[in-house]
Order: structure tokens, then C-alpha cells, then sequence
């Protein structure tokens, strides 16, 4: 409801594309591409059919386009109405996203200071000035958490109550998104759509349905949570500063997708360019592009990233004027640091595409087509680049959760995206010292590394499958058998 | 008959690949006694290899027993544990891989590899080792055995590594030997000399070997006894001499006809229709039914017996079944389908001619960081032929001796280091950019795997239209896709076949593929590198009768690369001998076959496995192998190997001598006084 709202916002407001949200659309795009060029190509379908019949990808591939379906609400960017940011009171003269609009009660509800999760009283005490003009030490309740509640001791039972709540609409919701799925498998296979409905879910049929039911389930029951318990309570605690833990680590999702697709994407050209060009032209050309990538591999990638950053912070600041918004800033901040971290990752891989094209180029068929008079693009575009597109896959989903990783170290270090862009690096960086606190403040680095753990397992989950599906060596074995 | 040594029966064997279980052995019978060698013969995909992997436990993966029993000396080896199933391997029974490149561990030397098995076996360590490990090598005659025990694999030819294979199998002292398509890694002198060695052990030590091949010729010359295997069943089993006077089952008979030989020039070969089929269907008649030829109702509906002749022979069909009552007069089926009518041709009345003229293709050998060169591989070293309009030059040679390199720097997908090719009077070697691309569409090649020669990702249509596109033949899609049909027609498949992919084929349908591919641009030359070598004999005859009906209906000119002398003397119009770069001896196929001239013509034509015991020549034994192109040998390249060498060999090439019309040789011995 609150999400339908917002988004009816964004398309009534001023809408503003930053420029990560620009490369995020054009990926988009490409897939988009890529799943038409998919559908027409049949070796290609087989390998992804392949990866469809994997459960445990599938449960990731739920998993992550949740991550992903935030990370693209939150990078619909718009300056919201006038009147609009008069209701709201708090609203900065910023570029706000439907993410925000959407999480509006959790991103506003600013505590005093920390609170334990699912608390309704601070962590620390106050000193307060009683009515009688004594200063006295006590614990005060949240301003926020749990306001409704007027006997403390209810908040057990409230916690429950609203955690059935929250199941209900999401199994509702699994089987109404069941039931015309099953219905669309039913027409396709001509079967009855009694059949498809039931007998799938026990287990028939290649697409593991029943697995991906029950990942929806649990990730709808967890959304279910965060929707009914969100308002009310701080379900992660709150942070130093009051601000609700749950709402950065949400923000955190679209640093971490970002980061993880836009590098890749940008290192992709560089990648494919030099290594098939080297190990198809050799000569001159391989060792040009060979001697670049030992170079750029013997100096240490923290070291590069860090002084390239450094250069760029500085110019920043040089050129402040440049810059309308604070949010402009951070997100060119965070293109750059894409780019920095494509600069030092593409020669994995271009090494890899170097090897395959070189074993590629002395294949029969690639003689084949010159004898026939193919021209060198033709040659590289027909029977060169369909042989090493299944590695750039490979590459390109196993990359995703290292990078993934790599922001989360390059922010706790400093070097990462700016300190005022909400991040899990720069969550697990301020909870640094957290943790040395009597009592400990545990809960912001637990609910950064717990987002990023599910993201990263279920990108190595899904990766580990592409893997499986695509690399011919993989299946090798089976198929010498065979023969 | 003495007591078998080891006794099969009724072996049945499955594998697990997802889907119904293939039965890859299914009901296999048969039994070797001492000193005996048992062949047993078939295409690929019978189930060969597996009843020998399931001989000593040995199965991949997902493979597993089903019924049967193995017996060894009157022990069962599929009741016996692990433990000692390990005593039986090697020490008992060993075991001949066909790919000794694959076989051999390439970090450890030989000696080490040959001496585990004497020290895992015999219990032997030491000197006495090292001693029995040198009399071992020197056994399978490995020349200067001390210090060949000390190198690695790689330092090895495949013939060398073959022998120690069979050194290490020996080394046991088995009682049974399984050598797995032991030679058809190997090239026709170096299986000659495998083969010879096999026959030598077996007599001086008394052990059984079962021999696994495809080869009809192989079998002529090592077995006692054969058993063909057809879909995982041994359909006939009999003596060498009635197998190969008067082989019985439909299949046997076809194998023998779809042979390639000089008896059968001009005339289409005998095929088998289709391919053998999957393991994994539910087989109610006999298997061979649907590509048999002599077939009738029954075939289809009842499996035949396995009957027993008498004299040892045993058949399984219903032709030979007394029991049998309705076999039809003459059974049979229409012959082969005759190719479709093929496309018009363009320009054939101006047939072109091919002229090499002293041809050098040289790699340089580079070392250090500066790439220095210190030598030459002199892979074409003065190549010069002529391929006649409309016909086919043979251009035959042991692996190594340069003919792919030359044939692929006649088509200009090598550069040439030097000489002079001439096509219809062009200069080949001097085109660049449109020229060259002009020549692409008159010349052609056709490669040895077609597993590797088509691109896994592009259809069929695809693949054949490349060239089409390429050259700017046809000016839409869809007038390119109908010549695509019109070709794949013309190599006799069905046009549906353009929207599949190369996977879902054989290998013959693939070669097939290939050859609609080279057709498209409408060569008039085309360079056809052991085209069947990697195909089955009953395919390979398919693949023969389409080259020759092509040649028939478009005027082709074919440049055959081969080793196979068989299908050179079914095929070939002229031939050209080379021999380590050059060509040694150039003739007409008649003159060249009947009186060869030069020494080592004489040698490869002696060392070709003969199926027919009456035309077997005398074995000329040629010993050693090919020298190294980066280091010929001084004077005439072939002295060190000739059984006939003079002094003058080792001093100067021999020139071309004539030795009749339109014959030449290179040999000292032909040029007059």
C-alpha cells in the first residue's frame, strides 16, 4: 500500500536519474537483450534449462531478485513535490527514492541514541529533570518503539501477535502467485490445470516449483515482518544516533548490487576486447595487451584503489561547486569507485579469454571459416565470442559476491563509498568501536553481515550452478561414458 | 579344445547415465584359452571396450553388473573382493589402452612406471629391478633400453609409448592380455611393428590376448578366433580363416563389403544404413533388424538364437536357424538410395588444374627471451605435385611427414615459407585481401574430426550458409537458406536437419555436414584431410561413395590426404608418396600399386594389415622412425630406415628419376648407371 503510494509519488514528482541509477537501467536493458537472444538460441536455452532444474539455484535466484527488486526501488530517484514534503515535515530539500517513501515511518523514527532490537527502552539512561527539579538517572522509553504500548510487559505478546499477522498475507500470497503460474505450466504442457496445481508441488516436473514456493514463502514472511513490525518497533535496534538499523541495511542492498553488477559491467569491454583480441591476433597485440595486465597485476590492488581514490577525493573537493546535491556526489563517488575496482579486476578474466581464444583459434572450424573466406570480425563475432561467452558468465556471477565482499573492506578501511552513503561496509566501520562499549553493540555489524551473508551465499549458490550448466568440461565425463 | 583360461558367460552389463539404463553388454558369451588370440570386432558404440573394462572390474561410474560370471582359471572374478581383484589386475590379467599419449603418467620416467608394476607384482626392487625392467624394454623392442628407462613420456613417439604400454602390461607376466584397439593410434608402419611384437610375445610366452578393434585388416592378421559384437550382443563367433572366407551374419558380410579396395574401384561401396542403435531401447526382435538388408517379418518380432554351426561357429540370425521355416527367397530390400540431383554447376567445362612447384612451409624454433631462432622444423621441404582436372591425387605419408601442413598452405590457412602453387594459372601464394577471398570459393578443405570441425553453437544451417555470407553468394536469407536445402539434400540428409545442431549427429551425418559446407561455395578443388579416419568402417564406405558421386556429378578435383592405403587404391586416380616434407614417389594409382619403385612405397604398401590372406604381400619390416623434421637426415631423407641403402644415399637427395609414364621416384637405385 505504502509502496503503491510511493511509487505514484515518483511518477507524479521530478524525476531525477542519477547516474548510477542510468547504468543500472542500461543493464537492465542488456538483460533484457540477453534473455531474447536466449530464447532463440538452443544450445544456450538447454544450459539455462539446466540451471533452472537446480533447487538450491532457484531458492537463490528468489533470494536475489528480492535484493535486486530493492535495489531498483531504491534507485528510483525523484525530488518529491512541494506539498509533499511539507506533509512529511522532516523532509530535506534532497533527491529522495521510492525506497524511501516506501520505508518512510522506519527512515523518520530517530531514536535518541542505541536501542536493542525489538526494545522499547533505550540502551543507556538519561539524566532527566524530574518534576520536582532532582536530575535522577533512568531508562526512558523509545520515543518510537514500541509507542503504542502502554504496559510494558505487553510487548511479548504484541511481537507475536503481529509476527501471525504477518504470516498470513504471505502464504496467501505464495498461492496466488501460484495459481496462475500453474495455470500458465497447465496450458503449455496440456495438462489439466488440476493436475499442474497439485501434482507439481509433490514433486514432478523439471522446474523445482516446490522450492522456489517455499524460498517466496519465507523471504514473504520476513518482508511480512518488516511491514507489520517495522513502524512500531526498531526490529534491528537503533544505531549511535538513533537512526533505525533495519532501514540502513535496506539502503545498504542497492550500495552492495550496484557495486557488484556495474564493475563487472564496466570491466565486461575491457575483459572481452583485449583477451580475444590477443589470443587471436598474437604477435604484437598479445604482448601489448599481455605486458598491460602483468603490470597492472604485480602492483597491489588496495594500494591502486586507495590512491585512486585519494586523486578523486580531492578533485571533488576541488570542484564542489559542480555537485548540486550531497546524493550527487556520493553516487559519482560510487561510479568511481566502480571504475577503480573494474580497472584492477578485468585481467582475471582477460586472461582466461586470452588462454580459450588462443586453444579456439586452432580449432577446425575456426580454419573452416577462414577457408570459406570469413573476415577476421566475422571469424571473432560467429565462432570465437558464442565459445567464451559461457566463461565471461562464469566470471561474471562468481565476481559478483567477491565484489560484493571487496566494498565492505574497502569502507571499513576508508577508501570505499562516502562515509555518508549508507553501506554495510560503512555499517561494519562504525560498528567498529560498537563493539568495545559495555554493553556491547552487537546489533548493527550482526545485521550487516547477515544481509551480506544471504547475498553472498545466494550469489555463490546460483554461481556455483551457472558454473555447472555451462563449463563443457564439466560434463565431460559422463558424456566419454557415454560414447 | 583345451580348458579355457578364462570363460564369460552370459555377461550382462548396465550404465546409469539418467534416462533408462544403457545395456552396453548384454548377454556377452565367449572363452580364450592359453596362447589363443580372441578378437573381437565391431563398431563403435557396441560395447567393445566395455566387456573389456568389465573383464577386470573396471567399470566408470554409474556402471554396474547385472548378471553373469567371469571366470579365470576357474575363479569367478565378480565373487572375489577388492583386495583380490587388485592380485588378478595386471598380475593376471593386463590390460593395453588404445591412447598411450593419455596411458602414461608424463611426470614420471618410464623406468619408474615399468619397475612399479615389477616391484607391485613380483615383488622386485633394486637392481634386480632396474635389470628386468631394461630386459623388458629391450623385449618389445625399444632400441638402447638403459637410457630410454630414464626419460619422461614426452621424449617418446606414440609407437615407443605404445611398446612401453605393452611392456608395463608384460611386466606381470600375465596369462591373459587385453589390448584395447591397441594400433589405432598409430600409424600403418608402427602398428605393423605393434602387431608383429604382439604375435612375437604371445608365442614365446604362451598368453591369451583379447584383441578389441574395428580394424578388418588387424583382424586378419592376429586372430585366432572372432567375435562380433553388434549392440552390446556377440552376433557371430568362428575361426579366422571360415570368418574371413565366409563370414555368415548379415552384418559381418557387410562389414567385409563396405571395405574400400582396388576390386571395387569405380563401383559405389556397400553401406550399412544408419547407426547402431542406442543402448538404452527396449530391444524385442533382432537388433541388427533395422538396418539389415535381408530382413523379413520375423526379424522384427522374435530375437534370434545364438546357434551353434558346429566347428565353432556360432551365428546369431534366423537366417542360419533351422528352426526358422518362412525365410523369404532372396530377402532383401531396395539397394542404397541414390543422391538427390544436385544443383547446377557453374563453369565445369573449364575443369582447373593444381600445380605445386617445390612448395616450403618452415616453422622457426625460437628460444630465450629474445625469441632467437635456432632452427627450422622443415615440416614442406620442396613439395611438388599436380592435382589433373576432375580427378584425385592420393597424397599419402606416416604421421609427421608433413601432408596436413601441406595441404592446409595449399589452401593458404598456413603461409608458405617458399615455392610456387599455381591454381587455373593464378598465383596462389601471392593473393591478399579480395584475391584471396576469391580463392576461397575454388578451393576447399575438408578436416579429419568432424567432432571439432563445426562450430557447437551455430545450426546446421548456419554452419553451411557461412560461406555462402562470406562470399555474397545468394541475396537474402531465406534464397541462402533454400540452397541450404538443396545441399544438405545433395550429401543426402533431410533439409529438417538445418535446424538442429551439430551435437545431436553421427559422425558420418556430421562429415556429411561438413562436406555440404565446402560444397556451398561451389569449389572446384577440394582438400580433403583423412576425411574417414575418424569414422567407422561401415561410415567411411558412406562417406567414400558420396566424394566419388560428387566428383561424377560436379567435376571435382580432390587432394586426398590420407594413410589409408585401402582407401587410396579405391579411390585415388594418381598418388604421391611424401616422406618426412618431400614427395618420394608420384604416379597413377595402377603403376604405384602394382610395381611400387621407391623402398619405402614398397615398405607402407607391405605394412597396410590385408584382409584377403592371398593378396598379402612379403613383409618388408621398417625399422626406426620418422627422423625429426627440425634435423633431416644427410643425403636421401629415408636412408637411415632403407633395407636397401647404398654409401651414395647418405651423401646426396636422390634426383626425380622417371620410371614410366607419368611415374617418378626418387631413389638412387632407379637412376641409371
Amino acid at each position: 500500500m505504502r509502496l503503491w503510494l510511493a511509487l505514484q509519488q515518483w511518477w507524479r514528482g521530478d524525476a531525477v536519474l542519477l547516474w548510477t541509477d542510468a547504468l543500472l537501467l542500461l543493464l537492465l536493458m542488456a538483460l533484457g537483450a540477453a534473455y531474447l537472444y536466449v530464447r532463440r538460441d538452443e544450445p544456450l536455452r538447454r544450459c539455462w534449462r539446466r540451471v533452472l532444474a537446480n533447487a538450491p539455484a532457484m531458492a537463490s535466484a528468489v533470494v536475489l531478485s528480492v535484493y535486486v527488486l530493492i535495489a531498483l526501488l531504491d534507485s528510483l530517484h525523484f525530488r518529491p513535490l512541494q506539498a509533499a514534503a511539507e506533509d512529511g515535515g522532516r523532509y530535506e530539500a534532497g533527491v529522495l527514492s521510492v525506497l524511501d517513501v516506501a520505508l518512510a515511518p522506519v527512515r523518520t523514527h530517530t531514536e535518541r541514541s542505541y536501542s536493542r532490537p525489538m526494545d522499547i527502552w533505550a540502551l543507556e539512561m538519561t539524566t532527566v529533570t524530574g518534576p520536582d527539579g532532582l536530575s535522577r538517572q533512568e531508562y526512558q522509553r523509545l520515543q518510537y518503539g514500541g509507542s503504542h504500548l502502554v504496559d510494558p510487559a505487553q510487548r511479548g505478546a504484541d511481537l507475536l501477535a503481529a509476527s501471525a499477522r504477518a504470516l498470513g498475507p504471505a502464504a496467501v500470497t505464495v498461492l496466488l502467485t501460484w495459481a496462475p503460474i500453474s495455470w500458465l505450466l497447465a496450458r503449455r504442457r496440456g495438462l489439466s490445470w488440476r493436475t499442474v496445481a497439485f501434482g507439481v508441488p509433490a514433486g514432478s516436473g523439471a522446474v523445482p516449483w516446490r522450492t522456489i514456493m517455499v524460498a517466496l514463502f519465507v523471504l514473504l514472511s520476513l518482508v511480512g515482518l518488516c511491514a507489520e513490525l517495522g513502524p512500531r518497533y526498531h526490529l534491528l535496534g537503533t544505531d549511535k544516533v538513533g537512526n533505525d538499523v533495519l532501514f540502513q541495511s535496506l539502503k545498504g542492498v542497492r550500495t552492495s548490487v550496484i557495486i557488484g553488477t556495474l564493475t563487472t559491467l564496466l570491466t565486461l569491454p575491457l575483459a572481452i576486447v583485449f583477451g580475444v583480441a590477443a589470443g587471436y591476433f598474437r604477435g604484437t597485440v598479445d604482448d601489448a595487451v599481455q605486458y598491460l595486465y602483468t603490470t597492472l597485476d604485480s602492483i597491489p590492488d588496495v594500494l591502486l584503489i586507495a590512491a585512486m581514490v585519494l586523486v578523486m577525493q580531492a578533485y571533488m573537493a576541488g570542484h564542489a561547486e559542480s555537485f548540486s546535491s550531497v546524493q550527487q556526489r556520493a553516487d559519482l563517488r560510487l561510479v568511481l569507485l566502480c571504475a577503480v575496482l573494474g580497472i584492477t579486476r578485468w585481467t582475471g578474466l582477460c586472461r582466461l579469454l586470452r588462454g580459450e581464444t588462443l586453444k579456439l583459434r586452432e580449432h577446425d572450424y575456426v580454419q573452416a571459416a577462414q577457408a570459406l573466406g570469413a573476415g577476421h570480425l566475422r571469424i571473432l563475432g560467429r565462432q570465437i565470442l558464442p565459445n567464451v561467452m559461457h566463461l565471461v558468465l562464469i566470471t561474471l556471477v562468481m565476481q559478483f559476491s567477491g565484489l560484493v565482499l571487496a566494498e565492505a573492506v574497502l569502507s571499513y578501511i576508508g577508501i570505499g563509498v562516502d562515509p555518508g552513503m549508507h553501506s554495510w561496509g560503512n555499517m561494519i566501520n562504525g560498528a567498529r568501536l560498537e563493539l568495545a562499549r559495555e554493553p556491547a553493540v552487537w546489533w548493527s555489524l550482526a545485521a550487516a553481515l547477515a544481509f551480506m551473508l544471504l547475498l553472498v551465499l545466494a550469489a555463490n549458490l546460483f554461481a556455483d550452478a551457472v558454473r555447472d550448466a555451462f563449463d563443457p568440461r564439466a560434463k565431460r565425463g559422463l558424456e566419454g561414458v557415454a560414447r | 579344445m583345451a580348458v579355457p583360461l578364462l570363460t564369460v558367460s552370459d555377461l550382462r552389463v548396465h550404465l546409469d547415465t539418467g534416462g533408462p539404463p544403457a545395456r552396453v553388454v548384454d548377454g556377452v558369451s565367449f572363452a580364450i584359452s592359453a596362447g589363443e588370440t580372441f578378437v573381437l570386432l565391431g563398431e563403435s558404440g557396441c560395447g567393445k571396450s566395455m566387456t573389456a573394462l568389465a573383464l577386470l572390474r573396471l567399470l566408470p561410474p554409474g556402471g554396474r553388473y547385472v548378471s553373469g560370471s567371469i571366470s579365470l582359471n576357474g575363479t569367478d572374478l565378480l565373487r572375489i573382493p577388492e583386495q583380490a581383484m587388485r592380485e588378478v589386475r595386471g598380475r593376471r590379467v593386463a590390460m593395453v589402452f588404445q591412447e598411450p599419449q593419455t596411458a602414461l603418467n608424463p611426470v614420471l620416467t618410464v623406468g619408474v612406471q615399468v619397475g612399479e608394476v615389477l616391484t607391485r607384482h613380483r615383488g622386485l626392487r633394486g637392481a634386480a629391478r632396474r635389470d628386468r625392467v631394461v630386459e623388458l624394454l629391450n623385449g618389445v623392442g625399444i632400441a638402447d633400453p638403459q637410457r630410454r628407462a630414464e626419460e619422461y613420456p614426452h621424449q617418446l613417439s606414440g609407437g615407443m609409448k605404445q611398446r612401453v604400454m605393452i611392456a608395463m602390461a608384460l611386466a606381470g607376466e600375465p596369462d591373459l592380455l587385453v589390448a584395447d584397439e591397441p594400433t589405432t593410434a598409430l600409424d600403418v608402419t608402427m602398428q605393423a611393428q605393434v602387431l608383429q611384437l604382439l604375435r612375437e610375445i604371445k608365442q614365446r610366452t604362451g598368453m591369451a590376448i583379447l584383441l578389441i578393434t574395428h580394424d578388418l585388416g588387424v583382424v586378419a592378421e592376429m586372430a585366432d578366433r572372432i567375435g562380433v559384437m553388434y549392440a552390446g550382443q556377440i552376433v557371430e563367433e568362428a575361426g579366422r580363416i571360415g570368418f574371413i572366407d565366409a563370414p555368415l551374419h548379415p552384418y559381418s558380410r557387410k562389414l567385409f563389403e563396405s571395405l574400400p579396395d582396388d576390386g571395387r574401384r569405380g563401383a559405389p561401396l556397400a553401406v550399412i544404413e544408419g547407426v547402431v542403435p542406442p543402448l538404452s531401447t527396449e530391444f524385442r526382435g533382432c537388433r541388427f533388424e533395422s538396418r539389415c538388408e535381408r530382413r523379413w517379418e520375423t526379424c522384427a518380432l522374435v530375437p534370434p538364437k545364438w546357434i551353434d554351426l558346429g566347428a565353432g561357429r556360432y551365428v546369431r540370425c534366423h537366417l542360419h536357424d533351422i528352426a526358422v521355416h518362412d525365410v523369404p527367397e532372396g530377402a532383401a530390400r531396395a539397394g542404397p538410395a541414390q543422391p538427390v540431383a544436385g544443383l547446377p554447376w557453374r563453369g565445369s567445362e573449364v575443369a582447373a588444374t593444381l600445380t605445386v612447384r617445390d612448395l616450403k612451409v618452415h616453422f622457426p624454433i625460437e628460444r630465450g627471451i629474445f625469441r632467437r631462432t635456432v632452427g627450422h622444423v622443415y615440416a614442406v621441404d620442396g613439395l611438388t605435385l599436380t592435382v589433373p582436372p576432375a580427378s584425385t591425387l592420393a597424397l599419402v605419408g606416416e604421421s609427421g611427414c608433413g601432408k596436413t601442413t601441406a595441404g592446409k598452405a595449399i589452401a593458404r590457412l598456413l603461409d608458405a615459407t617458399g615455392g610456387e602453387v599455381r591454381f587455373d594459372g593464378t598465383d596462389v601464394l601471392a593473393l591478399r585481401g579480395n584475391g584471396l577471398r576469391r580463392l576461397r570459393r575454388e578451393i576447399q578443405f575438408i578436416f579429419q574430426d568432424p567432432y571439432a570441425s563445426m562450430n557447437p553453437r551455430m545450426s546446421v544451417a548456419d554452419i553451411v550458409a557461412e560461406g555462402m555470407v562470406s562470399q555474397g553468394i545468394g541475396r537474402t536469407a531465406a534464397e541462402r537458406l533454400q540452397r541450404v536445402d538443396s545441399l544438405l539434400m545433395q550429401v543426402g540428409l533431410d533439409p529438417e536437419a538445418r535446424s538442429r545442431y551439430p551435437h545431436e549427429f553421427s559422425g558420418g551425418q556430421r562429415q556429411r555436414i561438413c562436406i555440404a559446407r565446402a560444397l556451398a561455395v561451389q569449389p572446384r578443388l577440394v582438400i580433403c584431410d583423412e576425411p574417414t579416419s575418424a569414422l567407422d568402417v561401415s561410415v567411411q564406405a558412406q562417406i567414400l561413395n558420396l566424394l566419388q558421386s560428387l566428383q561424377r556429378e560436379l567435376g571435382l578435383s580432390y587432394l586426398f590426404i590420407t594413410h589409408n592405403l585401402a582407401v587410396v587404391r579405391y579411390l585415388a586416380h594418381e598418388v604421391a608418396v611424401m616422406y618426412l616434407g618431400r614427395i618420394v614417389e608420384h604416379g597413377p594409382i595402377g603403376a604405384v600399386m602394382a610395381q611400387p619403385r621407391h623402398p619405402y612405397t614398397r615398405a607402407l604398401l607391405s605394412a597396410a594389415p590385408q584382409v584377403d590372406p592371398e593378396t598379402r604381400r612379403e613383409r618388408i619390416r621398417l625399422e626406426g622412425e620418422l627422423p625429426s623434421p627440425s634435423a633431416p637426415p644427410a643425403g636421401c631423407h629415408f636412408h637411415p630406415r632403407c633395407p636397401v641403402a647404398v654409401p651414395r644415399c647418405r651423401e646426396q637427395y636422390p634426383a626425380a628419376v622417371s620410371v614410366g609414364p607419368g611415374h617418378m621416384a626418387r631413389c638412387h637405385l632407379l637412376a641409371a648407371p
